[in-house]
This record gives structure tokens, C-alpha cells and sequence, in this order.
């Protein structure tokens, strides 16, 4: 175990916004986690990116509290993608992604040959060498948001925390960035956790699923076994308009009724 | 602006080729009628007596105070605006002006009525000390606002919302207080509020030649960290940026610019709003660009606006302040409109 | 207690407690009474020095500085609607600096024109600016801190151009700063007279539009759907709250946050509708400037303190607390 939470807890303004959070994570593999909204999904990844402080219980990597790393340190082995970010204006793609080789270059460095090497890798990890010398601004939704994905990944970093990478954008594109996070579990055999909303997307890629509601872990485990629980529809609170499907491969997958 | 972004290059060489041009014409011209041909005997180390003391001890320390002034206005504003991701923010817009007027109020009044009730001490005011009770004002204004930010953890929204509040608060109480006063003695707090150059000599570029030799040597150091500094706290916080710390460490350096300036000069409003915008035009894609252009076009602006001051108002030139406000207000508004 | 019988017991409680600020006001002061002697001039105009001190000097200020902040507060009320916006205020829209600047102007660089014009003056340096606000922020639908922003831009503007013209003034700018910092030292009958009319089509303006105003609370798209013209409405109440601050400007000298500040005391009242809250800033913005006036001069009396300088304090706190709570709303830390 690599990054591991132990009983986290965060509260905002008297109330509990994750409770006794426990996750760990090894190389090259997949965690999403699910839930209603304001259940405590980005809350748990702002408290594994080291941003969030706990109230109770930590967060460790490689056996050190995330919060005793330094930043730029910490950016090297973790990277992580806030829920639709605002960038300054009148930046390019590339220069947006070569932000992401600060946690390496630092304050006062100058770009290497390597440097360069992550930020073309980057790039063409994410499809966008043609658009790299593009206004940010000018870009579609999908576009801009994998420049930010490419960005996090410029940081080379071993885990990559991702906050609902596939709001906003439309169905390919969404395909698009999940496709991207499979090939770099597989290929570059990174570990990576993401917030998403849409459970069939989450039950295809994810190795684990973590189901949070009002900041408590309800279900962690594959996606087989959440199926059959009857836990989506408890947490969720819509009660038989789930329906179960289950493919030649072994995967599931839900198809939700509304009643007319 | 979606301009074709012009040539970094092109402008530098323009930039400095204006410059110096201004500064020729800024030494050549002024209420004194000196022949070209005297001034010029001046810079070549030669000339009257009487020309030498107009051109050594007025019109030169009182370029270079400009010029340091416009550099130091310029810098604060561009890196106010790029820490508080605002591109209005501007060290009077933060109140920091307005904690050095009022400190500039407070320190005349007791230096009046501490000394003697009599309206003859007047000239006898410790106008020295004005630059070093301002600079100490404006710095008290920009602490409060970072205290009053600090423990909500440094929103830079919250934090330009604050120093909006602090500075019209400061501005009720320093403008209450000049006006109590009463009597004859408003007179050379309304002449620096308007912001002037009006006989700054040697000592006012003394006082603040440290500061902008400090302010100047910090910026390559602070080049890469403004970058970031300019997305929002949890992405600089993931790409590995130590954020409290920069964000800090940019802001004392534009309090101090700023508060240094405006003791010296009276708040030139506008300058530290407009020049940076100016500069990111002209840098285009190249940041790096953007500080030094900043702290070109400011002092090459200030200079400009001096001169135009001394020409336009005659006998009686208009303040500085007055000028740049006149020229700003139109690109203000423009900025307000787009932005959103 | 109901939500109207609540509105009207505070409206009663702000009335009498001014009540009891005006006595306290007609006794202190450079030549101290007693209650007796304040009450038994006040009953014989004719009679004595008390009699002149009291009806001449003491009542009118005291008339002058209610009526003042009852305009100022009804302003700010009006600007904080239809903006929707908590830190509107004439003061941070630009237009107190607008009437400022286009008086003092006037006075100045035109000595001839007669004073009785000074509010028409004002007005159109109010409007002029208001506008000027609303148009950079595209009519106030940006978040508040754009128009905060806006207005103080524009505010600092008009400012420096203030502070020119002083210099230029020569020997009229004592007397124009004496008037610029506030208040109401030695304002007589006749300013009352002066400024009465457009105080009273300002307010009178604002309570037939009550109904407008609460559409408005609602948003352009809302008041609109509800058969509302909100743009022809904003343009109505922007002009009476303009009316009010161009009335009292010349009379009083640009005052600092009672239009800020009384609006949003009255909301902790929570007044039953829009109707009451004009009342309550009627009753609470008089009280307020009342109170400061009486402060002003009997503290350090018989020296004379800026009146702006106690609004100030008593504003100045408010607003920065505003502005910490997020009043400015979208500042507040993204939904974790």
C-alpha cells in the first residue's frame, strides 16, 4: 500500500463532511467513487491530495502524512485535477500543461530535455499536439478539459486524482477521457481515483467502487458485488427503478426506469 | 483583447526608443525657460551655475522620482492583479493607498497641533518625514486586510472585497479628518492626495531607490510562482506549489512597492491598474515579458504624464495624479465592461 | 405578534427613540441646558437667547440631519433592490461622487449659478455616474463584487477630480471642504426648506412603487415573467434614489455610509414587506444621522467633529463584516 487514508474525517462548519474515510491504494488500478451529491466524493479527494486537513485519522504516503510533504514533492508521486478549473487568461495548451512540470523544474530551474520529453508525451497522451499552440479559451469543453488532464499527467506523477473529469462534456468525449484513464493504468501502470456520477461508467473502468452518502462509505468493493447488493437503490432513494443487466463478458450495468 | 497580439520585440525597441525620448524632452522643458542649448551644456558637464541648479536639483530628481514611482505603482498593480486574480485590483483599490493618506492625515495633524496651535508653523512641517508615514500607513492597510483574510484562508476574492471595505473606511476617516481641520493647513494634504512630483528632489529618490532596487531584484525569483499563482489555490496547490507562502511573499512585495510610492508621490490612481494590462498586450503569449514590460511602460508612462501635466497647466501644472486619472477612467471602463 | 404588527412596533420604537435623540440634541451643544429650559423655549418661540438658540440653530440642524439620513437611507435601500445587490450604496455606485463632483465644479468654475440649482446639478452628476456604474457592469447582474468594484473605480475617478478642482479653487476651497467632509453645522431653516421637496418626491416616489420594488427583489427574469418591466422600473427607482442623495448632497456635504449601512440594520428587522422596509429606513436612517449629528458636535464641543467620521465607524465595521460573511456571493469556497 502505497497512499492509504485511515479513518478520515473532515467537517465543515460543524457538520460531517467525510466520515471515518479508509481507502488503499497499490499500483495500477482503477477507484471510483460514487454517490449522491454532497455525499463527500471531492471532500475525500481533497483529503488525499493533501488539501484538506483532517479533523481525525490521516492520510499517508509512502508512510508519510500527505499533509508533512512538501508541495512540490508530494506533486511529483501525486497529481490532482480539481472539478472544473478556471485558467488564467490568454494561456495556450502547451503552456498550460508545462505548469505541470513546476513540481520539477521549481521556482528558479530551467526546462530540460526531459521536461520537454513529459510535456510532448502529455500532449500526445491527450490527443492535442494539433491544438497545443491554441488559446485555452478558444477550445470546446472536452478540448479544454483534457488539456487539464494532460497538465496533471505532464506531472508524471504515479496517482492521479481525478474530480469529476467527465462532467460537461458530451458522451464521446467522456468515452474519450475513460478510455485514457484505462490505457494509462495498463500501459504506464498508474493508480488512479475518480469522482464520477455515471455508475455504468464507473462500474466498466473502475477495479474498485466506493459508494459515499452524506459523507459515510457505504459499499467498497467490485462492481459485481455492489450490483446485487441493492445498495445503489438505498443510497439513491429510488426504489425499483434500477434494473440489473449483466453482458456476455461478466460486466454490469444498470438501466434506470421513470415512471410515466 | 483579442488583438493580434503585437510584437514583443517591435514594442520593446519602441518602448525604448520612447523612453529615453521622454526623458530627453522632460529634462529640456519646464516652468524655467532654459535655452536647449544651456541644458545641453548641462548633461555635458559644462553650463551656468544657475542652469546646473535647475537641471541638478529640480528637474532630474524629479524625473527619477517619477520614474521609480511609475515602477513601483506599475509592479504592485501587476502583481496584486495576478495574485488576487482580479484584474482591477490596484494598490488604491485594495485600500493600501487610502492607509497611506490617512497615516499621511494623522501624522500632519498631530505634527500641527503637537508642535504649536499657530497657523504660521506651517512651513516649519516635518515634510520629510511624510514619505516614511505613508509608506508606514499604507503598509498598517495592507496587513490589516491580510489579517482580516489570513485565517479564511487567503480567498483572494474575499481578500479584494475586504480592501474595498477597509479603503472606503479609511477614506471617510482621513476625509473627516482634513476636513475638521478646518482653517488653511488642508492645503499640502490636498497638493500630495492629488499625487504629485511637485518639487521631489534627491532625498524623495533616496528614499525610495532601496525599495525599488529590492522590489526589482525579487522579480526574477518571483517569475515562476506568479505564474502559477494565477490559477486557482487547489490547482497551484496540486501542480506543487507552496501556495501560502508565495502568495504571501508577492503580496508584502507589492505592499511595500505600493506603500513606498504613494508616500512619496500621493496615490497616482490608475497607473498600477492600467499599465499591467498595457504590458500583457504588448507580452502577448510571452510572460516572462510581462513584469519587466510592466516596469517599463510604468516608468515611461509616469514620465509622459508628468510632462503632460507640466505643459498642458502652464504655470500651474496640473498634478500627476489628475493626469493619469483623466487618462485612465476611459481604459477603465472599457476593462470593467469586459470583464466578468 | 404578527410580521405587520412587528414592522409597525419597531417603526414606533425608531420614531421615539429619534424623539428622545432630538431633545437630547437640543440640550447639549456649545451652551448647555437643562430639559426644562430646552422644553420651555421650544414651547416660546419668542422668548430669550435659549428660544434663538434652540429654534434657530438646534431645531433646523437636527431637522436637517433627520431628514438626511432618512433620504440617504432610502437611497441605499433603493440601490441594494434594484441592484440585488447588498453592497449598493450611494456611496459605492459612484453616485454620491457624482453629485460631489459636478457641484463643486459648478461652485467653482461657475460662481453665478444660482445654489437653488445645486440639486439639479447634483442630479445630473449622479445620474451620470450611476449609469457610467451600471454600464461597465452591464446593469448590475454581474456578481456584487463587480459592481462594488465598478463603483469605486469610478467613485476614485470622480474623486481625483474633486480634489483637482480644491486645488484649483484657491480661496473658495475651505469653505468647499468644510463642506465636503459632512454635516450640518449651522444649516438653518432654510436648507430644511431647501431640501425638503426633494426628499419628500424621492420617498414618496419609493413607497408608490413598494409593489414594483418587491418584483424586483425577485430578478429581471422573474419580474419580468410576473408582467414587471424591470428596466423601466430600475430606471424609476434609480432616479428617486438619485433624487434623494442629489437632494441632500448640497445641504449636507457627501455623509459616508448611512445609505450602506441603515439598510441592512433594517433587514435585520426583518420588515414585513417593501413598504415597511422604506418606512423602517425612513425611521432607522434618520435616527442614525441624528444620533451621529448630536455625537459631532457635543463630544468635543465646542469644537466640531465630522459627522462622516462617526458614520464611518459605525459603517465602515459593518461593511467589512459584510464583506467577510460573503456578502459578495460566489466568493464563498467551492461546494465540497
Amino acid at each position: 500500500m502505497l497512499l492509504k487514508a485511515d479513518d478520515v474525517t473532515v467537517r465543515y462548519a460543524g457538520h460531517c463532511a467525510l466520515k471515518t474515510f479508509s481507502l488503499g491504494l497499490g499500483q495500477g488500478e482503477i477507484v471510483a467513487l460514487i454517490g449522491p451529491n454532497g455525499s463527500g466524493k471531492s471532500t475525500a479527494l481533497h483529503a488525499l491530495a493533501g488539501l484538506t486537513r483532517p479533523d481525525t485519522g490521516d492520510v499517508r504516503l509512502d508512510g508519510r502524512s500527505v499533509r508533512a510533504w512538501k508541495r512540490r514533492h508530494l506533486a511529483r508521486r501525486l497529481s490532482f485535477l480539481p472539478q472544473a478549473p478556471l485558467a488564467p487568461e490568454g494561456l495556450t495548451v502547451a503552456q498550460l500543461v508545462r505548469h505541470g512540470r513546476f513540481a520539477h523544474v521549481g521556482l528558479f530551474g530551467s526546462f530540460t530535455a526531459e521536461d520537454r520529453r513529459a510535456v510532448e508525451w502529455a500532449l500526445e497522451s491527450t490527443d492535442l499536439v494539433d491544438l497545443a499552440d491554441r488559446d485555452l479559451r478558444a477550445l470546446s469543453g472536452g478540448e479544454r478539459q483534457r488539456a487539464w488532464i494532460a497538465a496533471a499527467l505532464a506531472q508524471e506523477a504515479a496517482f492521479l486524482l481525478l474530480d469529476e473529469p467527465t462532467s460537461f462534456l458530451d458522451i464521446g468525449h467522456q468515452v474519450e477521457v475513460l478510455e485514457l484513464l484505462c490505457r494509462l493504468r495498463r500501459e504506464r501502470q498508474m493508480t488512479v481515483v475518480v469522482a464520477i456520477h455515471d455508475l455504468n461508467q464507473a462500474m466498466a473502468i473502475a477495479d474498485q467502487i466506493m459508494l459515499l452518502a452524506r459523507g459515510e462509505t457505504v459499499f467498497c468493493g467490485g462492481a459485481r458485488a455492489l450490483s446485487g447488493s441493492g445498495l445503489i437503490e438505498a443510497t439513491f432513494g429510488v426504489n425499483g427503478a434500477f434494473e440489473h443487466r449483466q453482458d456476455g463478458a461478466g460486466r454490469v450495468s444498470f438501466n434506470a426506469h421513470i415512471a410515466i | 483583447m483579442r488583438t493580434a497580439p503585437v510584437s514583443p520585440v517591435l514594442s520593446t525597441v519602441f518602448l525604448a526608443v520612447l523612453f529615453p525620448v521622454l526623458l530627453l524632452v522632460a529634462i529640456l522643458l519646464g516652468v524655467a525657460d532654459l535655452p536647449v542649448a544651456d541644458v545641453l551644456d548641462v548633461l555635458l558637464g559644462r553650463g551656468s551655475d544657475n542652469a546646473q541648479l535647475i537641471i541638478g536639483t529640480i528637474r532630474i530628481p524629479r524625473i527619477l522620482t517619477g520614474i521609480l514611482a511609475g515602477i513601483h505603482f506599475a509592479v504592485a498593480g501587476a502583481l496584486l492583479q495576478t495574485v488576487m486574480r482580479n484584474p482591477l485590483a490596484d494598490p488604491t483599490v485594495m485600500g493600501i493607498s487610502q492607509g497611506a493618506t490617512l497615516a499621511v492625515t494623522v501624522f500632519l495633524f498631530f505634527a500641527v497641533y503637537g508642535v504649536s496651535a499657530d497657523a504660521n508653523t506651517l512651513y516649519a512641517l516635518p515634510v520629510a518625514w511624510l514619505p516614511l508615514a505613508g509608506a508606514a500607513g499604507g503598509l498598517a492597510a495592507g496587513a490589516a486586510i491580510y489579517g482580516l483574510s489570513v485565517s479564511r484562508g487567503l480567498n483572494p476574492l474575499r481578500m479584494t472585497l475586504c480592501g474595498i471595505a477597509i479603503g472606503a473606511f479609511l477614506h471617510a476617516l482621513a476625509m473627516g479628518l482634513i476636513a475638521g481641520w478646518g482653517s488653511a493647513r488642508f492645503e499640502i494634504v490636498l497638493q500630495w492626495l492629488s499625487g504629485s512630483l511637485y518639487a521631489r528632489g534627491w532625498e524623495h529618490v533616496l528614499f525610495l531607490l532601496p525599495f525599488t532596487a529590492a522590489g526589482l531584484m525579487a522579480l526574477p525569483f518571483l517569475h515562476r510562482s506568479l505564474g502559477l499563482l494565477r490559477f486557482e489555490a487547489d490547482v497551484s496547490r496540486s501542480f506543487g506549489l507552496n501556495y501560502s507562502r508565495q502568495f504571501t511573499l508577492a503580496l508584502v512585495i507589492a505592499c511595500v512597492l505600493a506603500a513606498s510610492a504613494v508616500g512619496v508621490v500621493g496615490p497616482l490612481i490608475f497607473v498600477g491598474l492600467i499599465v499591467p494590462h498595457l504590458a500583457k498586450v504588448l507580452a502577448g503569449r510571452h510572460f516572462r515579458a510581462v513584469l519587466p514590460l510592466t516596469a517599463l511602460i510604468g516608468a515611461t508612462l509616469v514620465t509622459g504624464a508628468d510632462l503632460a501635466g507640466r505643459l498642458l497647466g502652464g504655470a500651474e501644472e496640473i498634478p500627476i495624479g489628475v493626469v493619469t486619472a483623466f487618462g485612465g477612467a476611459p481604459f477603465l471602463l472599457f476593462l470593467l465592461r469586459r470583464y466578468r | 405578534m404578527s410580521a405587520h404588527a412587528r414592522s409597525a412596533s419597531w417603526f414606533g420604537v425608531l420614531l421615539a427613540l429619534a424623539a428622545a435623540v432630538s431633545i437630547a440634541a437640543l440640550i447639549f451643544g456649545a451652551k448647555p441646558m437643562t430639559i426644562s429650559q430646552a422644553l420651555n423655549a421650544l414651547l416660546s418661540p419668542r422668548g430669550g437667547t435659549d428660544a434663538i438658540i434652540v429654534w434657530t440653530l438646534r431645531m433646523p440642524r437636527s431637522i436637517a440631519a433627520y431628514l438626511a439620513g432618512a433620504a440617504l437611507a432610502v437611497a441605499g435601500y433603493l440601490l441594494q433592490s434594484i441592484t440585488r445587490n447588498p453592497l449598493a450604496a450611494p456611496d459605492l455606485t459612484g453616485v454620491t461622487a457624482g453629485s460631489v463632483t459636478f457641484i463643486v465644479a459648478s461652485f467653482v468654475f461657475f460662481p453665478t449659478v444660482s445654489s437653488a440649482l445645486y440639486p439639479v446639478i447634483g442630479m445630473t452628476g449622479g445620474l451620470a455616474a450611476a449609469l457610467l456604474t451600471l454600464w461597465a457592469v452591464r446593469g448590475g447582474q454581474a456578481p456584487p463584487l463587480h459592481l462594488a468594484l465598478g463603483g469605486i473605480t469610478v467613485a476614485l475617478f470622480l474623486n481625483a477630480i474633486t480634489t483637482y478642482v480644491l486645488v484649483r479653487g484657491g480661496p473658495q476651497s475651505p469653505s468647499l471642504l468644510f463642506w465636503l467632509s459632512g454635516g450640518f453645522q449651522g444649516r438653518s431653516w432654510s436648507q430644511v426648506a431647501y431640501m425638503l421637496p426633494w426628499t419628500i418626491l424621492g420617498i414618496g416616489l419609493a413607497l408608490l412603487c413598494h409593489r414594483a420594488i418587491s418584483l424586483l427583489s425577485l430578478g429581471d427574469d422573474a419580474a419580468a415573467g410576473m408582467g414587471a418591466n424591470p428596466g423601466l422600473w430600475k430606471l424609476l427607482l434609480l432616479m428617486a434614489a438619485i433624487c434623494l442623495v442629489a437632494g441632500v448632497t448640497p445641504v449636507s456635504g457627501p455623509v459616508a455610509f448611512v445609505g450602506l449601512a441603515a439598510p441592512h440594520l433594517v433587514r435585520l428587522l426583518r420588515p414585513e414587506s417593501a413598504r415597511w422596509s422604506i418606512l423602517l429606513n425612513i425611521a432607522l436612517g434618520g435616527c442614525l444621522l441624528l444620533a451621529a449629528d448630536a455625537l459631532a458636535r457635543s463630544v468635543a464641543a465646542p469644537r466640531e467633529i465630522p459627522v462622516s467620521i462617526f458614520t464611518a465607524l459605525i459603517g465602515g465595521p459593518l461593511f467589512i463584516y459584510l464583506t467577510q460573511r460573503g456578502a459578495g456571493a460566489g466568493t464563498g469556497g467551492r461546494n465540497r
